[in-house]
């Protein structure tokens, strides 16, 4: 400012002003003057929208005052350093403050040196300016460079600054946006529904409505507040979800909001993920934990059958020698003495040890059962061997067997021919044995379902019990007095060996139905 | 000798009973309770039956077979057994040709004798 001369415009529209006062800044003996003089503010305004003024002088007539005079010319350089030139009166002195001038100088007390003096303060108040101004261009360059949307709302809650960010979010909707309305400039997809923010009043889902209210009034910061967007993002529609914080700013007793925006689509889109992922793995283990249990309780189950397998095998091989011995030493004793008194005592001996080499039997062939051998087998000729065998045996009761077996005929299964036999001659055994003593009726039924072929043997014998039913195929469990209780525990291991399935239905004094499914093809 | 039968086995009471039961029959009868004293008898004695329990102390009855297998000696054999499903083993080892037949203990007396008198 010392080295080059300084601009000075004086607006003066009588002139008397601005000539006393261009002789005045001429006398100084500090600084180099350039003086332009202007008697139209509207001439003033153009002039210093295209020229750098150093300082501005204003002369003001109480008559013909201008209020809106300073704010022209600031609207076009907010930087001008611009001086009341007033007639004494302190009001009025104030006024022109107020309205934006930096300085007064009252028109009957003018001098050189006062003008000199004025110039110095107006230079700092310029620097000062200055380097408000770069310090603002500084801190709107840091805020435009963050991807969060930021609006500053002023008292009367219309935006007055806005980042980057947020323009290129909501673009020319900030300009006339109200704080209470802030649904519409959001684009809310609920507010939408509603036809405007405003209108919206029962938008329970709304969370930013009267966040501008709430935060004045409370004067405490707002935060996460979540509002769903269908807004413009380069040119294409988008459905944002948008986290919004609200935070007050009271300037010189102004209630300010400013609202940081954050686009957390994404964010909520991976909570979304994370969260069906933990149901789906929660589910997942659950059935797992519950698949595991049940196998271990199975697995203990044959643990246990496996362990009495071997235990049963064992005994029965140790009984078989002593057994041997007291068959021979019968048949000694027999041919010894021909006393008819005791011979009936050495046939009981003979029959028991018949019936223990039974028992036996039966024990080692539960302990011995295999995976099956399979076979492509007609299994309706195997289900007839055994009726005609179980006929044979039960020849004096009173029975009455039916069996319809057409549907299977000649179709071929894939069965171990040795086990499915020891199966069906247990089945059938037990139907007759519950439908002999009274005129028992007993129906066989083959047919196919699906994959599979199905048979079932119903009797009209006692019935069981449900809590025997329960037992059933529980090992060395039986209701007879010469059971081994090991028949149906046999049939359905080697029914389950095959695939299939075995259930029994039963009721008191109507009778029993077995139902036995096997796969055709389960040796692919 | 055409009636002279030798049984290996090592309960000595079933030995002891089976003995009588034979010798009634008319055979001629001798007993060894183990594998040693067995292939002792057969070295020397000329039996045309032998009755041999499957399961016998420190070797199985499979040993005695084998050394029959060996000496080429020729006689009816009856392995007895209280294991059963035997037969695959014996085929197995190849000794299901010496073998005549398999009881399974305890067995009828009188099916025994037939299979013996066969």
């Amino acid at each position: 400012m010392q080295n080059e001369k300084i601009e000075i415009l004086i607006i003066d529209d009588k002139g008397q002003d601005s000539k006393k006062l261009t002789k005045l800044f001429l006398e100084s003996g500090s600084y180099s003057f350039r003086i332009t003089q202007e008697n139209s503010l509207q001439k003033a305004v153009s002039l210093v929208k295209n020229r750098n003024f150093d300082a501005a002088f204003l002369s003001i007539t109480p008559a013909g005052f201008n209020q809106t005079a300073i704010d022209q010319l600031l609207s076009v350089n907010p930087g001008l350093p611009i001086v009341a030139l007033i007639e004494p009166n302190k009001e009025t002195a104030n006024l022109t403050l107020e309205l934006g001038a930096k300085d007064y100088l009252y028109k009957d007390n003018l001098n050189t040196e006062q003008l000199e003096r004025t110039v110095r303060y107006l230079n700092e108040c310029v620097k000062t300016h200055d380097l408000a101004v770069s310090e603002s261009h500084d801190l709107q360059t840091i805020l435009d460079s963050v991807n969060i949307g930021m609006l500053y709302f002023d008292k009367n809650g219309l935006v007055k600054q806005a980042n980057r960010t947020a323009k290129r979010w909501f673009g020319k909707a900030i300009r006339d946006i109200n704080i209470n309305r802030l649904g519409d400039l959001f684009n809310c997809i609920y507010a939408k529904d509603e036809g405007s923010c405003a209108d919206a009043v029962n938008c329970r889902k709304c969370s930013i409505k009267n966040i501008g209210k709430k935060v004045m009034d409370s004067k405490k910061t707002i935060y996460g507040a979540e509002v769903e967007s269908s807004i413009l993002v380069d040119l294409k529609p988008a459905k944002i979800r948008f986290e919004v914080n609200a935070e007050p700013m009271i300037i010189k007793g102004n209630r300010n909001v400013i609202l940081t925006i954050n686009d957390i689509t994404k964010r909520k889109e991976a909570e979304a993920i994370l969260k069906r992922d933990k149901e789906t793995f929660e589910k997942l283990v659950k059935e797992k934990s519950r698949d595991l249990f049940i196998t271990q309780i199975e697995l203990d189950r044959a643990k246990r059958l496996s362990d009495l397998g071997l235990l049963s095998a064992t005994v029965a091989h140790e009984l078989r020698n002593p057994l041997a011995a007291i068959e021979m030493a019968s048949y000694n004793l027999k041919r010894k003495i021909s006393d008819p008194s005791i011979a009936s005592h050495i046939k009981t001996i003979e029959n028991k040890v018949g019936e223990s080499e039974k028992i036996i039997s039966n024990l080692l062939y539960y302990s011995r059962i295999k995976p099956p051998k399979l076979e492509k087998v007609r299994l309706d000729e195997i289900v007839i061997e055994c009726i005609n065998l179980a006929k044979k045996r039960f020849m004096k009761a009173n029975l009455e067997v039916t069996y319809d077996l057409k549907q299977i005929e000649n179709l071929e299964i894939d069965i171990d021919p040795h086990q499915m036999r020891e199966v069906f001659e247990n089945v059938i055994n037990n139907a007759f044995e519950a439908g002999k003593g009274k005129e028992g009726k007993i129906e066989i039924l083959g047919r196919v379902d699906g994959n599979y072929m199905e048979f079932t043997v119903k009797d009209n014998g006692e019935g069981i019990e449900e809590e025997i039913l329960e037992m059933i195929f529980s090992p060395f469990f039986t209701t007879k007095a010469k059971g081994t209780g090991l028949g149906l525990t046999v049939c359905k291991q080697i029914i389950q060996l095959h695939g299939g399935t075995i259930e029994i239905t039963s009721k008191k004094h109507k009778g029993t139905a077995v139902t036995i499914k096997l796969p055709f093809n389960y040796g692919k | 000798m055409e009636n002279k039968v030798l049984i290996i086995d090592d309960d000595v009471e079933l030995s002891q009973e089976l003995a009588e039961i034979l010798k009634l029959e008319g055979y001629i009868v001798e007993t060894a309770l183990n594998c040693k004293d067995g292939k002792a008898l057969l070295e020397k004695g000329d039996f045309s039956i032998l009755i041999l329990d499957y399961r016998l102390p420190k070797q199985s009855g499979l040993d005695v077979l084998r050394f029959i297998k060996e000496k080429k000696t020729r006689l009816k054999t009856f392995v007895v057994t209280g294991k059963p499903f035997i037969e695959k083993l014996l085929k197995e080892e190849g000794l299901n040709d010496i073998v005549t037949s398999v009881i399974n203990k305890p067995f009828r007396v009188e099916n025994l004798l037939s299979q013996i008198k066969a």
